[in-house]
């Protein structure tokens, strides 16, 4: 049965269309044959999106592919989402995301949510122009412990320490990391934020840490 | 020597009188600079030149991208995508409008300018106007993948590569149309000498090199051909050789320089192992994010270090690239016009 949950992993690490066209059969296969589907989910499924996401992060797989893998593991999720029940799925934690106000651009936060999703994540995504009231709101409502803030812009970047200030203003204790193209780990330290993530990949790799390893 | 013949030498590798300064965004600061709204900057085209005139005067600027922040011209409600308009900042598109084979088929090349395209290149126009002699002005001609990505929004558009290559064919034939359609309204309206093919989403980390070369190249080489006969230059495309992960990842480093990215002196020496980005001197970039964060100080001296090592270790003179003049408030703006000041003034003092 492993060896199913491997060629899974595989077919999605393949960067082959009719291999992550499989995928889906594969997984249908894997149910037929008994295999849990919290199994094909985490060492199939995720296992496979973990491997394109440590790539990405050498430089050696592109946004296109996680983007690519990341729908395939969405088609096999509507295979496998009746099977499993909610109360079935360990979440590793709970995190709000957004782009922050005056800020239109999602591809960066979209990734950061498709691989903290795959890392067992309960991500709620704010969406795009997101005031720091918003990101309180959402944090509340969600009971979430974690918030990640996006800006692409220089124009839009000092309101990530904006959100960062109404957050401690308002005596929150949510742990707060930001990301984004004019983003680096000293402008992160100096607006307060609790972590900076570098990318994609990285960003999971920090919220981890954030949520206590 | 005019600005644009230091621009036109310092591209060939040749030695300008001074070194050149180049400019691409510039427009939240020049709206807060000078006093006009958002909103006057992309309806009014007589005020968006006027501004851009002033900051290029005011500033020592050699070469500017006219209007550069608008990418989208031509591609946005134009054409029936939905802008969002953004407290504070410039509008963006959010959804593409081509959801299926079918709904492309309805879409239709326009036969002239209407919108905020039309006052784009009306803008670009006025400006030519008063400095396409003395000054090298460029404007975004958007590439055909940039085109396909606002049609059809940017993660589906790479997911299309792979997933969906019949549809992303089909898209990719319209959007070459699309994209010369842009390029010779901006070409034959305002005159400009130098515009360029922008292919903005071709960032190093957006797509393999290769799947560029192969399904993306090909309808970026139409384009040039048909916006000819000049070239248009593929200014952004900083994909290196097909096949050739090694010049990949220096054309990787060029973005870097070009865009000063992390400002890395040693992703600029890695750079200068290539060649120069297509229609560009060789770059030395100051982004957005340290233009409006570091002290003058610091920024002349990064530039002086970036400088000096490309003149006398590889013979290299390069251009100050500023990709990114923006600020949100009055104070900042006016801390950049120091920062301007000082980087100019630099530049003017500097012995090559």
């Amino acid at each position: 049965m492993s060896e199913l949950l491997k060629e899974i992993a595989d077919k999605l690490d393949s960067y082959d269309r009719e291999q992550i066209l499989s995928v889906a059969s594969c997984v249908s296969e894997a149910i037929s044959q008994g295999v849990q589907p919290n199994d094909i989910l985490n060492n199939g499924l995720f296992a496979g999106l973990e491997r394109v996401g440590a790539k990405f992060k050498m430089g050696d797989a592109f946004i296109s592919d996680v983007l690519i893998v990341a729908k395939a593991i969405n088609q096999s999720m509507e295979i496998l989402r009746p099977l499993i029940k909610q109360s079935d799925i360990a979440s590793k934690g709970r995190i709000v995301i957004g782009t922050v106000k005056g800020d239109l651009h999602d591809i960066g936060k979209n990734l950061v949510r498709i691989m903290l999703e795959s890392a067992g994540f309960d991500v709620i995504d704010i969406g795009i122009n997101q005031s720091a009231e918003n990101f309180i709101a959402a944090v509340k409502n969600n009971n979430a412990k974690i918030v990640g803030l996006s800006a692409l812009l220089t124009t839009t970047m000092a309101e990530l320490k904006k959100v960062v200030s109404v957050f401690k203003e308002n005596g929150m204790d949510t742990k707060i990391i930001v990301g984004g193209a004019p983003v680096t780990q000293s402008y992160a330290d100096e607006i307060g934020a609790d972590a900076y993530g570098e990318n994609a990949a990285d960003a999971v790799e920090k919220v981890r840490e954030l949520n206590g390893g | 020597m005019t600005p644009a013949q230091r621009v036109s030498l310092a591209i060939i590798g040749e030695k300008p009188d001074k070194l050149p300064i180049i400019v691409i965004n510039s427009n939240t600061f020049t709206c807060l600079h000078y006093g006009i709204s958002i909103e006057e900057y992309i309806t009014d085209p007589h005020k968006c030149a006027e501004v851009h005139i002033r900051f290029i005067q005011d500033f020592g600027i050699d070469c500017a991208m006219v209007a550069a922040a608008y990418i989208l011209y031509g591609t946005g409600p134009e054409i029936g995508v939905h802008w969002e308009h953004a407290d504070g900042n410039f509008p963006g598109s959010v959804k593409g409008i081509v959801d299926s084979e079918e709904d492309l088929s309805i879409l239709k090349v326009p036969a002239k300018p209407s919108g905020y395209f039309k006052t784009y290149v009306e803008a670009i126009r006025l400006v030519n106007q008063t400095l396409g002699n003395t000054h090298y002005l460029t404007a975004n001609v958007i590439g055909p993948f940039t085109v396909a990505c606002f049609l059809r929004g940017i993660e589906q558009t790479l997911i299309d590569t792979m997933m969906n290559p019949e549809l992303f064919e089909k898209l990719m034939n319209f959007s070459t149309d699309f994209s010369v359609y842009l390029g010779e309204t901006i070409r034959d309206i305002s005159g400009l000498r130098y515009p360029i093919l922008n292919e903005i989403f071709l960032a190093p980390e957006m797509i393999r090199p290769d799947v560029y070369h192969a399904q993306i190249a090909p309808y970026d080489l139409e384009a040039q051909r048909r916006l000819g006969p000049n070239p248009v230059p593929n200014s952004f495309a900083f994909m290196g050789k097909a096949g050739d992960r090694h010049s990949q990842k220096i054309a990787a480093s060029l973005n870097q320089a070009f865009f000063g990215v992390g400002e890395s002196i040693e992703a600029i020496k890695d750079a200068a192992q290539g060649g120069r980005p297509a229609g560009y001197p060789f770059p030395v970039g100051v982004s957005g994010r340290a233009l409006n964060s570091w002290g003058v100080d610091k920024i002349i001296s990064f530039l002086k270090e970036a400088i000096d090592c490309l003149i006398s270790a590889k013979g290299i003179y390069p251009s100050i690239n500023l990709p990114s003049v923006q600020t949100d408030t009055p104070k900042k703006a006016r801390e950049m016009v120091d920062k301007l000041n000082a980087i100019n003034e630099f530049r003017n003092n500097y012995v090559i």
